[in-house]
């Protein structure tokens, strides 16, 4: 058995080892899982939008599981929105436009739809039906908006479901018409859609800060909405990304509207955040600097602290957000010594990160972070003290491993609070004896 | 027009990966994107079942779709024979992997040659409707394959159960109740439950059952080949209802020249103490959707009630765009989730979850065939 664990991690490659995304499979050279696919976030943003459909256009298996995901998570899945149109080999050799477009029209007939979101997927892209222009000629024809949205799995530039939510976000951008801008105003766009994150950004300490501040939210966006109401995106004096998936609507609100936008994403960074307050600051002529001082000193007394608790503690940690990378570099900051990330892919920061890991002297394995089998047998063999991650939580404690659920999991966990939040589990689960079990 | 506005039919591709999943020993290596498979072991959980043998995706890319790289997948067979030495690779290709038509056939003999294992390339049919034809290829192929020698028979009567699959609600519970009535009535215990739960020794030694149950339709050919190499008999559907039970315990009687036991005509009086309580449905106007068997099977039962029953088979073509406007004369909905909240919008309407997919994925799932089959339902039918 120890010879079948050891083969186990042997399969795995060192963070020193990772030059691209591809090194995060290991020497197996396929894995047992993966990402899920992109359409679960076509599903995800569709449930937000209360008068538009959206229309999948795939392969049997690729419409199949969204729908199925819809019925699992709706009370009343008839009213979800979701439509899908079901590739065959006729649409592979002759195109599927014509086919298309009569299903569009079918769903666009409902009155009650004000516009329609045209979403593609793997097949559909391969073989290279224009979906721009099947989009704009229903549009035209029926006088609604079409939105095309391209998802396709094998592309490098839409890996997981955050970049269909993004894309999807993107479609939208024309219906956007300037306003009038609300001074002292700001919309907050983007929020986590890891592990159904439920809760509101003007929860977290950003959205306290702000209101603090006089400063209005204009939107949280994406959050439940009709059509009509999404221009007003363009009332807002700035843009906050507080997560990656609302970058493209704020580079092209920018660029059309000259709204500027921060980035204001999680992160174990209290530099980053400080900066990014001090920021958005100048931009509302909003004078928050001592207090903004006064938090980032008091997270970076509270890393100090906890630093001493955790010091040569081993751990094994991969979950988003923030990227893997990036939060195993903080946890060697700590001076723990991390065993084992798991993460899906390189993202923007990962380089930084593993390098900062390397110069600390630490050469973790990397798991793929879907692979659930080498993270069971690394954690039965290699017993950290403490892992962050997703597992079930009696399995983890059994081990006499303290679990402590996710690192910044919910929209709520932004700014310096959500440093916070995430020592202070750590804390109180390194003061736990072996006995206790729920440090989350 | 192929718009579904609830569930699409499934693949024949997902059929066979379906009936796959229950076979242990194996490796399945999935040729195509990541999500695919990432969606299928969802799917796994959403039919209350869990995979039972080791499938791999290659997550294939952009540069691979573009300039092809089967070199992987070679790679891929190679590392999973030497490291779990399972008793066979089957390679399956999704639907993107079809149409850049790589030489998978020739790289498979070759990884076989190799690896001394057998390296089976599925065929393509990501694009075509009928999870059911998948279903019946696989039980076909794992028959030919597997099902080869005449294994020595000794005093204990067998019999193998062909055709449970995961794809069909409560393809557990019928398998168990099944199994509990051939030891009850004959002292005959399960040789081989196929596909939902056996290892490839299981399906090796298919040839010391002396009787075949054929489960579902997509079993069949299995049993005529199990018939013609073995000269092993079958009888063929599943038991819905006394009648049906009573024709079907002593159709296989006659096969291994043995009647059933006692219990037999003491479960149905037992039953028919409940059944006699039902007389209020009589009249009453039910609308059956389910899988091929359930769905007939429990019509037939209901017809027996004298209610108006209606029977919907659905892995027929069902556009539910177009779901007709005249589901509120019904009293009774038998099916799926999804058309129970069809009908439930439109009117107060009985219902009774006989077919996949169901929202809850670790609520209790019935069986309803059999004497235990026909009590669950008696007592749902009771409740409503």
């Amino acid at each position: 058995m120890i010879d079948y664990i050891m083969s186990c991690l042997s399969l795995l490659n060192r963070v020193s080892e990772i030059e691209s995304s591809k090194d995060i499979i290991g020497r197996l050279h396929c894995q047992s899982s993966g990402v899920i696919c992109p359409l679960h976030g076509v599903m995800l943003l569709n449930e937000l939008f209360e008068d538009t459909a959206t229309l999948i256009v795939g392969a049997p298996e690729c419409v199949y599981y969204p729908q199925v995901g819809t019925l699992i998570r709706l009370d009343n899945p008839t009213l979800s929105g979701i439509y899908t149109y079901v590739m065959d080999e006729n649409d592979v050799v002759f195109g599927s436009a014509d086919g298309l477009k009569i299903a569009a029209q079918a769903v666009l007939e409902d009155p009650e739809i004000a516009a329609l979101f045209l979403v593609s997927s793997c097949v559909f892209e391969l073989i290279g039906d224009d979906l721009r222009a099947i989009s704009a000629d229903i549009a035209n024809a029926l006088g609604k908006p079409v939105f095309p949205v391209h998802t396709s799995n094998y592309d490098h530039h839409c890996p997981d479901y955050f970049k269909a939510i993004e894309r999807m976000l993107e479609a939208i951008a024309p219906v956007l018409s300037k306003q009038e801008t609300i001074p002292h105003s700001v919309n907050l766009l983007g929020r986590i859609f890891h592990g159904n994150a439920k809760g509101s950004l003007r929860q977290s300490e950003l959205g306290a800060m702000l209101e603090k501040n006089g400063v209005t939210i204009n939107m949280e966006f994406p959050s439940r909405v009709r059509l009509e109401h999404i221009k007003q995106l363009t009332a807002a004096e700035l843009n906050i990304v507080t997560d990656r998936v609302g970058i493209r609507l704020a580079k092209i609100m920018q660029e059309k509207y000259g709204i500027p936008y921060v980035l204001f994403e999680s992160t174990f960074s209290h530099q980053t955040i400080e900066e990014t307050y001090l920021s958005i600051g100048r931009f509302l002529r909003v004078a928050w600097q001592d207090e903004v001082s006064r938090l980032s000193a008091h997270t970076k007394e509270r890393i100090s602290e906890v630093s001493c608790i955790v010091e040569g503690e081993t751990i094994i940690a991969g979950c988003l957000p923030p990227d893997p990378f990036q939060s195993v570099a903080f946890l060697s900051k700590l001076k723990m010594k991390p065993l084992v990330v798991a993460s899906a892919c390189l993202s923007r920061g990962s380089e930084e990160a593993i390098a900062n890991l390397l110069k600390a002297g630490e050469d973790p394995y990397v798991i793929h972070a879907c692979e659930r089998e080498p993270m069971e047998e690394a954690l039965k063999t290699l017993r950290p003290r403490f892992y962050v991650g997703h597992a079930p939580h009696e399995k983890v404690s059994a081990l006499g491993i303290r679990h402590i659920g996710c690192f910044m999991a919910e929209p709520e966990h932004l700014g310096f609070r959500s440093i916070d939040n995430f020592l202070l589990r750590l804390e109180s689960a390194a003061m736990q004896t072996p006995a206790e079990k729920g440090c989350d | 027009m192929p718009l579904y506005k609830t569930l699409p039919p499934p693949s024949e591709r997902m059929g066979m990966l379906w009936a796959l999943s229950g076979v242990r020993d194996i490796a399945v290596i999935d040729y195509g994107p990541e999500g695919t498979l990432a969606y299928f072991y969802h799917s796994l959980a959403h039919l209350g079942t869990s995979l039972k043998n080791r499938m791999y995706t290659l997550g294939t890319k952009e540069d691979e779709i573009i300039f092809g790289n089967s070199n992987r997948l070679f790679s891929a067979i190679e590392g999973i024979a030497d490291r779990f030495k399972p008793e066979a690779i089957f390679v399956s290709q999704a639907p993107v992997s079809e149409i850049i038509g790589d030489d998978l056939e020739s790289l498979c003999k070759s990884a076989e040659k190799k690896s001394g294992i057998a390296v089976v390339l599925l065929p393509n049919c990501g694009l075509k409707i009928g999870a059911e034809k998948g279903i019946r290829y696989v039980l076909n192929l794992l028959t030919q394959m597997f099902a080869v020698e005449s294994m020595e028979k000794d005093n204990t009567l067998r019999c193998n159960l062909l055709g449970s699959c995961c794809d069909e609600y409560g393809f557990y519970q019928d398998a168990e109740e099944i199994s509990r009535m051939m030891e009850s009535y004959f002292q005959m215990s399960v040789n081989c439950v196929f596909p939902s739960d056996c290892s490839v020794e299981n399906i090796r030694s298919m040839s010391r059952a002396d009787i075949n149950l054929v489960l579902r339709e997509e079993a069949l050919d299995s049993a005529i080949l199990l018939e013609e190499r073995f000269g092993i008999p079958y009888v063929c559907g599943r038991p819905y209802g006394p009648a049906d039970i009573k024709r079907w315990a002593n159709e296989i009687g006659e096969f291994i020249k043995r009647s059933p036991s006692g219990s037999l005509d003491e479960e149905l009086n037992s039953a028919w103490v409940e059944i006699k309580e039902l007389s209020f449905l009589r009249g009453k106007r039910a609308y059956i959707c389910g899988s091929a068997e359930t769905a007939k099977g429990l019509t037939n039962l209901l017809k027996g009630l004298d209610m108006e029953a209606e029977c919907h088979i659905n892995t027929e073509d069902r556009d539910i765009a177009t779901f007709s406007s005249d589901i509120s004369d019904y009293d009774y909905v038998l099916a799926d989730e999804f058309t129970i909240d069809k009908f439930q919008k439109q009117s107060s309407v009985n219902s009774i979850r006989i077919a996949n997919p169901v929202k809850k994925i670790d609520g209790p799932r019935l069986g309803y065939c059999g004497i235990h089959g026909l009590i669950a339902l008696v007592n749902m039918l009771k409740k409503q």
